[in-house]
C-alpha cells in the first residue's frame, strides 16, 4: 500500500562519498552555520532560490483557486442559464440573482488569462524553475539571485492590476483571454474595455517582465553554473524543459510584450495601431472629431494583433507543456526505476518543438481573414509538431517498459500526464487541419483540446512534481493514502468534465457563448452540459484533499532524509529542505541522471555524484 | 489498488472510443451536411479520426498495460537500456509520414473553399458579382441585397436583418463585412466559418445543396451581446428564392398598409 | 499538536462529500430567481429637504396599487374591468378567440405557420416517436410544463397517433402566458431593459444609446407620432431590432413568443404611465385616493386602446427616386422655411448643425444642445453612413420626417410640406446615405467609404446619443 513507509534510511554507498565532517545525509538543520536571517528577510525579501520558488508555488496556488472557482461559476450558467448564481447572487439584486452576460464574458476571459499567466506559467517556471535548477545542476543558487528576487517582486504589480481590474467600472476585461481588437481597444465596445483592459494589460506586461528577468536568470544558470562533470547531455530532462522554456520566454515575450505595450497605447493615447478606420462602435466613431475628442488616429490592423498575440501565445503554450514533460520525464524513469527511454532523442524533441513552436502560430488564425496561402503553410508546419510530441510519448512507452513501477502519487499523477497528454495532443491533429479547422475552430473540441493539455496535463504534472519534490521542499513527505484519494478523484473527474467536450464540439457548440441554448441548434445540448457542470463541481470539490494534504504535511507530514525515492540526480544529494547555499559537500558528477537498474551496482540506482 | 489504476488508465481509451462510436445516438455528432465541400471536410474529420483512434488505442492500452505488468514485482531490478536507435527511427519515420499524408490530402480542399482563384467564376454569382453583403454589427446579422441596379452601395439595395435567403443548388458568392468589431459567420450544416473583420471585405462562397432553414451563428466574442447574435440561412428552390426576392423588394418599397404596419 | 494522517484523511473526505452532496443532491435544477416590481427612481424622489417628495404611506400606496392592477413578475396580469367582460376583451390572454378566453388581438391560426418552423425539431421527434428528443426550452415553460403533463398522462408504450397529434397541436398552437413572457423578458431583456421596463438593466449603463425606458409609454420608431405605439410597432422592432443600437433582431424567437413579448412589454409599460399619472395627481392634489387610481388606469387603457386609430399612414404607391426630386429635395432640406434640416442635421446631413451644438460656458467645448424625453443628451442623426434606426425603407423615412420622433428633438413636418415634398426629402436623403461600391474595388482592403467619395469624405463624425468620447 504505502511504498514509501520506509524511505531512505541513509544508506551505505550513499555516505561513502562524503567527506568527513560534511554532515549527515537526512539530518535537516545542522549544516545552518551561516547567520540566521530575520523572517522579512528569510521568507518576504529572500534572495534564496528556494524561498521565491515557494512564493510562486503559493501564490500560483492561490490564483489557482481563483481561477477554479471562476472555472465553477462558468460552468454553473453554461448548465443552468440566468439562474441564480450561488455566491454571487449578491451582486445582481436587478435580475434576482442570475449574472449578467457581460459578467459572464468577464468571468472566461479573467479564467483563462488567470490560469494560464498567474497559474500555469508562475507554477511550472517560477516555483519549479527556481526550486529545481540550482538544486538539479549543483549550485548554491541563481546566477543572479537579486534579479531572481525581481522576479518575484514584478509580480506583485501584475497581482494588484489584476485584482484592481474587478472593482473597476464595467468590471475586468472581458473581451476574452486572447484580447482581439477592436473589442478590447475601443472602450465602448464592451463593458470590461473601458478600465479593465487597461488593467489587463497592464499585469500582463509586469507578468511578462518578470517572466523575462527569470528566463534570463534560469539560462545562465544553466549553461554557466552547472557542477563540474554535469555536461549538457548530463542534465536531467526537467532542466532540459525548463532551459528551452525559458529561451522560448525570451524570444517570444518581448513581442507579446510590445504588443501589450501598443494596445495599451491605442487605448490611452488612441494610437490606433489595431484600430481601422470607419468603425462605428456601440453608436461612437472612435476616430472622430468629435467634439472634444482629440482621438483622430486610426487606420490600424486588427489582424496585426492576432499576428503579435499568438507570435507569443503559442509559444506559451509550449511554455505551459514543456517543463511539465520534463517533470514527467523524471518521474516516470524515477518510480519506473528505469533509465528513461531515449534521452537524447527526448532532448532533440524538445527542441524541434520548441523551434517549431515559433512558426505554427498562424493556426489560431485560420478562419480569421489572414491570406489562405498562409493557412496551408502553417497547416504543414502545425501537424508536424505532432511529430515531436509523438516521440515523446513513445519514449515515455518505451521508459515505463520493463520498468519496476512503484505506483507513488507522483508515478500515477506522471501516468495520467501522458494519458490525457495523447488525448490532448491527437485533438490537436484536428485542429491543425485547416479545412476540419474551418468547422471546428472556437467550437467546445478546441476546449476540450486545450483543457486536455493545460489541466489534465500541465496541471496533473505539476501535481506530480509537488508530490515528488515535496520532501525537497519541506522536509516531509506527503500523506500518500490521501494523495492516491486525490489522484484518483481528480483522473475520473476531469475526464468526466472535458472529455464530452469533444461531442459537444463536434456537434457544433461554440465556446464564450453565455445561454447556447438560446439557439435552437443547441437547445439539446443542454442535459450533457448539466452532467459536464456536476462534474466539474466535484472536481473541484475533490481537491479539498489536496489542500488538506498539502498543508497538514507541511507541518506533521512524515519527515524523511535525502533521498525519499532514490533518485540519482542530484538535487537529492543535498539536505531536506536544503540550507542557504543548498550543498554541504563538494559535488562531482560523473554520469547522466537515470542510472535506474544498472548491472554494474547492487542497488538499483547510482547517484549522479558516485564514482566506480 | 495496482488493478484500480490500471482500470482506470484502461477505462480511458475504453470508454473515450465508445463515446465517440455512441456519440451519434446522443446527438452529439455533426450536423447534417448540406454543402457541396461540407461532405469533403466531414470525410477529412474521419480520416484523421481513424488514425487518430488508433493510435490513441493503442498508445493508451500500452500505458496501461505496462503499469500493469511492471508494477507487479518490485524486488528485482528492471530491463536497463537506455534507448535503442532502431526504434527511435521507427517510431519517428512513421508518424512522420502519417503526419505528412494527412497535411497533404487537406490542400486540395483548403485550396478550393478559402482561395479566391477557385471561386466560382461562370455562375449567376461571382466575385464581382456576390448575391448580397452580409453585415455584422453588435448584435445583428443584416443582410443586403443588391437592388434593380444589381450594385452594392446604393440607395436601392434590399436590406433584411437576421435572414439570409439563398437558392438551393447554385454557388452563392457573398461578401462578409463588420462595422464594429470582429464577428465571424458560422453555418454548422455548411460547415463553414469566416470572421468578419474590421475594414475588410471578406469574400465567401457555399453552395447548399438541400432546401432548409439553418441557424447562422456568431462564432467570434463580439462583446456581451455574443450569444444573442443568431441569424438564419434559409435555403429555397430557385422559384420560391425569386419570390422571397420580389417580396423583400416589395416590403422595401411598400407604403406600410398594404403590409398592415 | 499533531494531526494524523488517518485524522487529516477523515476530514477530508468528510469536506469533500459534504461538498460533493450539496451539489448532486440538486437532481432538479435550481429555482428561477425572484424578481420585484420596485417604483421608478423618479417616485422615491428625495426633496431637498432629505425627505421623501412623496410620502412613505402613499409610496406603499401606489406600489400596492400598481400590484394589483399589475400583478407580479412571477404572476403579472391585467386587472379585468367588468365591462371588458361583455366586449369580449381579455388582454391577459390576448389570443384568439374573442370573448372570455381571449381578446383577439393576435390571430392564433396566423402564428401556427411559424410555429411549425420553430418548434421543426420537436414536431420531427414527435413525429418520429422519438420522445427523448423533444426539448423545450427553459424560457417556455408554460410548454415545458404542458409537454410534461401530456407525456405523464400517457406512457411511452400506449403513444399512438392520437398521442402525436395532441402533442404537435400543443406546439403548433402554442401561444405563451403572460407569466411565461414575463420569463422570456427576464431571461433576454431583463438585462438592459430593467425589471419594470425603465431601460436600467445592469448592462445599461454601458449601451449607448440606452435601452428605452417603456414607463413613459413613448417609444421612438413607430407610425403613430407621440401617441403609444401599436401592436405591429412594436412587433417590427423586436423583428428587423434596430440597426446602429444594441437592440438586436429576435427573430430567433417565434412571431408568438414575440407576440407574447409585446403583451408584457405593454403591460410593463403601462404599469409605467399609471404609476406616473399617480405621482403627478398626487403632486397637483397632494393625496390619492382609490378613484385616483381607476382612473389612471382607464385612461392608460385609452390610450393603447386608441392607438390603432393614430396610425398615419401614407396611401399610395411609394414614388422612385428622381434627379429632379433629389435636388428639390436638397432645396427643402436647405430651406429655413420648408424643412429646415441642415439646422440640426448640417448643410452637408452629417448631423453637426448649428442648432444641435452649443458651446459649454465650463468646458470651452462645444455639447449637445437638446435632450431627449428620458434626460440624456442627443444628437442629430448623421444621414451619411446609412444608419437609419427606425428602419432605411423609403416609408420608413417618410414617417420619421412627417410624424417626427416621440420623445425626441426630431420635429413633426411643417404642416406646408406636401406628402410629395416630404418625398422629395426622402430621396435626398436616400441619395446622400449610400455610397455605391464599384465592383473591382471590393476586395480592397477596408475604407472604400474614406477615400473613394467625392464628397471628400472625413471619417463619420460623431453620431447619435451621448456624450461620451469614446
Amino acid at each position: 500500500m504505502n511504498p514509501v513507509a520506509t524511505p531512505a534510511a541513509p544508506h551505505a554507498p550513499h555516505t561513502s562519498h562524503l567527506e568527513p565532517g560534511e554532515g549527515q545525509p537526512g539530518t535537516v538543520r545542522e549544516h545552518h552555520d551561516h547567520h540566521e536571517l530575520g523572517f522579512f528577510r528569510k521568507w518576504i525579501f529572500s534572495v534564496d532560490h528556494k524561498v521565491i520558488g515557494l512564493q510562486f508555488l503559493f501564490s500560483g496556488l492561490v490564483f489557482l483557486a481563483l481561477g477554479g472557482m471562476m472555472a465553477m461559476a462558468i460552468r454553473y450558467q453554461l448548465a443552468w442559464p440566468w439562474r441564480p448564481m450561488p455566491g454571487l447572487a449578491w451582486m445582481f439584486p436587478a435580475t434576482g440573482g442570475a449574472i449578467t452576460p457581460e459578467f459572464y464574458t468577464m468571468l472566461f476571459t479573467m479564467h483563462g488569462t488567470i490560469m494560464i499567466f498567474f497559474v500555469m506559467i508562475p507554477l511550472l517556471t517560477g516555483a519549479f524553475g527556481n526550486f529545481l535548477i540550482p538544486l538539479m545542476i549543483g549550485a548554491p543558487d541563481m546566477a543572479f539571485p537579486k534579479l531572481n528576487m525581481f522576479g518575484y517582486w514584478t509580480m506583485i504589480p501584475a497581482f494588484f492590476f489584476m485584482i484592481l481590474g474587478f472593482f473597476v467600472e464595467g468590471g475586468h476585461a472581458a473581451g476574452g483571454w486572447t484580447s482581439y481588437p477592436p473589442l478590447s481597444t475601443i472602450e465602448a465596445a464592451a463593458p470590461g474595455s473601458l478600465s479593465g483592459q487597461t488593467c489587463w494589460l497592464m499585469g500582463l506586461t509586469w507578468v511578462g517582465v518578470s517572466s523575462m528577468m527569470g528566463a534570463v536568470n534560469y539560462v545562465t544558470t544553466i549553461v554557466k553554473m552547472r557542477a563540474p562533470g554535469l555536461t549538457m547531455m548530463r542534465l536531467p530532462l526537467s532542466i532540459w524543459g525548463l532551459m528551452i522554456t525559458s529561451l522560448l520566454q525570451l524570444f517570444a515575450l518581448p513581442v507579446l510584450t510590445a504588443a501589450s505595450i501598443m494596445q495599451l497605447l491605442d487605448r490611452v493615447l488612441n494610437t490606433g495601431f489595431f484600430t481601422p478606420t470607419n468603425l462605428l462602435v456601440n453608436n461612437l466613431t472612435p476616430d472622430s472629431f468629435a467634439y472634444g475628442s482629440e482621438a483622430a488616429a486610426a487606420g490600424g490592423q486588427p489582424l496585426l494583433w492576432q499576428h503579435l498575440f499568438w507570435f507569443y501565445s503559442h509559444p506559451a503554450v509550449y511554455i505551459l507543456v514543456l517543463p511539465a514533460m520534463g517533470f514527467t520525464s523524471d518521474i516516470l524513469a524515477i518510480h519506473a526505476r528505469k533509465p528513461i527511454f531515449g534521452y537524447k532523442p527526448m532532448v532533440y524533441s524538445m527542441s524541434a518543438i520548441a523551434g517549431l513552436g515559433f512558426i505554427v502560430w498562424g493556426h489560431h488564425m485560420f478562419t480569421s481573414g489572414m491570406n489562405p496561402a498562409l493557412g496551408m503553410t502553417f497547416m504543414v508546419s502545425t501537424v508536424m509538431i505532432a511529430l515531436p510530441s509523438a516521440i515523446k510519448v513513445f519514449n515515455w512507452l518505451g521508459t515505463l517498459w520493463g520498468g519496476r513501477i512503484h505506483l507513488r502519487t507522483p508515478m500515477l499523477f506522471a501516468c495520467a500526464f501522458v494519458s490525457m497528454f495523447i488525448i490532448g495532443g491527437l485533438s490537436g491533429i484536428w485542429m491543425a487541419a485547416t479545412p476540419v479547422d474551418i468547422y471546428i475552430h472556437d467550437t467546445y473540441i478546441v476546449v476540450a483540446h486545450f483543457h486536455y493539455v493545460v489541466f489534465a496535463g500541465s496541471l496533473f504534472a505539476i501535481f506530480a512534481a509537488i508530490y515528488h519534490w515535496f520532501p525537497k521542499m519541506f522536509g516531509r513527505l506527503m500523506n500518500e493514502t490521501v494523495g492516491k484519494i486525490h489522484f484518483v478523484g481528480s483522473f475520473i473527474f476531469t475526464n468526466m468534465t472535458f472529455y464530452m467536450m469533444h461531442q459537444l464540439g463536434v456537434a457544433g457548440l461554440m465556446r464564450r457563448t453565455a445561454d447556447p441554448y438560446a439557439y435552437d441548434v443547441y437547445a439539446h445540448l443542454q442535459p450533457i452540459n448539466e452532467f459536464i457542470t456536476i462534474s466539474a463541481f466535484c472536481m473541484f470539490a475533490w481537491q479539498i484533499f489536496f489542500v488538506l494534504n498539502f498543508f497538514h504535511s507541511m507541518f506533521w507530514g512524515k519527515r524523511v532524509g535525502r533521498n525519499p525515492w532514490k533518485a540519482a540526480s542530484l538535487e537529492w544529494d543535498a539536505p531536506s529542505p536544503p540550507g542557504h547555499g543548498n550543498f554541504d559537500h563538494q559535488l562531482e558528477v560523473y554520469r547522466g541522471a537515470y542510472e535506474f537498474g544498472s548491472p554494474e551496482v547492487e542497488e538499483d540506482y547510482i547517484p549522479q555524484t558516485r564514482k566506480i | 489498488m495496482r488493478y484500480l489504476f490500471t482500470l482506470l488508465l484502461f477505462l480511458v481509451p475504453a470508454l473515450g472510443v465508445w463515446t465517440f462510436v455512441e456519440a451519434d445516438r446522443w446527438q452529439l455528432w455533426f450536423p447534417q451536411n448540406v454543402s457541396s465541400f461540407g461532405g469533403e471536410i466531414d470525410r477529412l474529420f474521419n480520416i484523421i479520426m481513424y488514425m487518430v483512434a488508433f493510435t490513441f488505442i493503442v498508445t493508451e492500452v500500452c500505458l496501461a498495460w505496462f503499469v500493469f505488468k511492471y508494477s507487479a514485482k518490485n524486488e528485482t531490478k528492471g530491463a536497463f537500456t537506455h534507448g535503442s536507435h532502431k526504434l527511435e527511427m521507427v517510431w519517428t519515420a512513421i508518424p512522420a509520414v502519417a503526419l505528412l499524408f494527412i497535411a497533404f490530402i487537406q490542400m486540395r480542399t483548403w485550396a478550393d473553399i478559402k482561395f479566391e482563384g477557385n471561386f466560382p467564376k461562370d455562375g449567376e454569382y461571382t466575385r464581382e458579382k456576390p448575391i448580397a453583403e452580409v453585415w455584422a454589427s453588435q448584435f445583428d446579422w443584416r443582410i443586403r441585397y443588391p437592388g434593380d441596379d444589381g450594385v452594392l452601395g446604393t440607395v436601392d439595395d434590399l436590406e433584411r436583418s437576421w435572414e439570409f435567403v439563398v437558392p438551393v443548388d447554385t454557388k452563392i458568392v457573398f461578401n462578409l463585412r463588420t462595422r464594429d468589431v470582429i464577428h465571424s459567420f458560422f453555418v454548422p450544416e455548411f460547415r463553414l466559418k469566416q470572421d468578419a473583420l474590421p475594414g475588410h471585405t471578406i469574400p465567401m462562397w457555399f453552395e447548399a445543396k438541400k432546401e432548409g432553414i439553418y441557424d447562422l451563428i456568431c462564432a467570434e466574442l463580439c462583446g456581451w451581446g455574443h450569444y444573442k447574435m443568431s441569424g438564419r440561412v434559409t435555403v429555397v428552390s430557385k422559384e420560391e428564392f425569386a419570390k422571397r426576392m420580389s417580396e423583400i423588394k416589395a416590403e422595401w418599397f411598400s407604403n406600410g398598409k398594404e403590409l398592415g404596419e | 499538536m499533531r494531526l494524523s494522517p488517518r485524522f487529516s484523511l477523515v476530514a477530508a473526505a468528510g469536506l469533500a462529500a459534504w461538498l460533493g452532496a450539496c451539489q448532486l443532491d440538486k437532481d432538479q435544477k435550481p429555482a428561477r430567481p425572484v424578481i420585484h416590481f420596485s417604483l421608478s427612481a423618479a417616485t422615491q424622489a428625495l426633496g431637498e429637504d432629505g425627505q421623501p417628495v412623496i410620502p412613505a404611506d402613499v409610496q406603499t400606496n401606489i406600489a400596492g396599487s400598481l400590484a394589483m392592477l399589475f400583478g407580479t413578475p412571477e404572476n403579472p396580469q391585467f386587472q379585468l374591468l367588468p365591462e371588458w367582460k361583455d366586449e369580449g376583451f381579455n388582454p391577459n390572454w390576448p389570443a384568439y378567440p374573442v370573448g372570455e378566453d381571449g381578446s383577439g388581438e393576435v390571430d392564433l391560426a396566423g402564428l401556427e405557420a411559424d410555429n411549425k418552423v420553430y418548434w421543426r425539431r420537436q414536431l420531427a421527434a414527435i413525429e418520429a416517436g422519438q420522445w427523448g428528443r423533444v426539448f423545450v426550452q427553459d424560457f417556455t415553460p408554460d410548454l415545458r410544463e404542458k409537454w410534461n403533463e401530456l407525456c405523464a398522462q400517457t406512457p411511452e408504450e400506449a403513444r399512438g397517433d392520437d398521442f402525436k397529434k395532441a402533442a404537435a397541436e400543443l406546439f403548433t398552437g402554442y401561444y405563451p402566458r403572460l407569466s411565461a413572457s414575463a420569463e422570456l423578458y427576464r431571461q433576454h431583456c431583463l438585462h438592459c431593459h430593467g425589471p419594470e421596463g425603465g431601460g436600467d438593466g445592469p448592462t445599461a449603463p454601458f449601451l449607448n444609446p440606452r435601452p428605452r425606458d417603456y414607463r413613459h409609454g413613448t417609444f421612438k420608431f413607430t407610425a403613430v407620432g407621440k401617441s403609444v405605439p401599436r401592436r405591429t410597432d412594436l412587433y417590427r422592432i423586436l423583428d428587423e431590432g434596430v440597426t446602429g443600437t444594441s437592440m438586436p433582431s429576435f427573430r430567433r424567437f417565434s412571431q408568438a413568443q414575440l407576440h407574447g413579448l409585446i403583451d408584457y412589454v405593454r403591460l410593463l409599460s403601462m404599469r409605467g404611465m399609471v404609476e406616473r399619472s399617480l405621482v403627478s395627481t398626487f403632486g397637483e392634489e397632494e393625496m390619492l385616493t382609490s378613484g385616483d387610481v381607476a382612473d389612471a388606469y382607464l385612461t392608460v387603457w385609452e390610450k393603447w386602446k386608441k392607438a390603432d386609430e393614430k396610425a398615419l399612414m401614407f396611401e399610395g404607391e411609394v414614388p422612385l427616386p428622381t434627379p429632379e426630386s433629389i435636388a428639390r429635395g436638397r432645396e427643402l432640406f436647405m430651406d429655413a422655411k420648408a424643412g429646415n434640416c441642415f439646422s440640426c442635421h448640417g448643410p452637408e446631413g452629417r448631423g453637426d448643425g448649428v442648432a444641435a451644438f452649443a458651446l459649454d460656458p465650463e468646458t470651452g467645448k462645444l455639447k449637445p444642445t437638446y435632450k431627449d424625453d428620458w434626460g440624456n443628451e442627443i444628437l442629430p442623426r448623421n444621414l451619411r453612413i446609412g444608419i437609419f434606426r427606425g428602419g432605411r425603407r423609403p416609408i420608413d423615412l417618410y414617417r420619421r420626417i412627417k410624424n417626427g420622433i416621440a420623445g425626441g428633438p426630431m420635429p413633426e413636418a411643417a404642416s406646408t410640406l406636401t406628402s410629395d415634398d416630404i418625398w422629395h426629402l426622402v430621396h435626398y436623403v436616400g441619395s446622400i446615405s449610400e455610397r455605391p461600391q464599384h465592383a473591382h474595388k471590393v476586395a480592397s482592403h477596408g475604407d472604400e467609404h474614406g477615400q473613394s467619395s467625392s464628397h471628400g469624405e472625413t471619417p463619420a463624425s460623431g453620431d447619435g446619443h451621448g456624450t461620451e468620447k469614446h
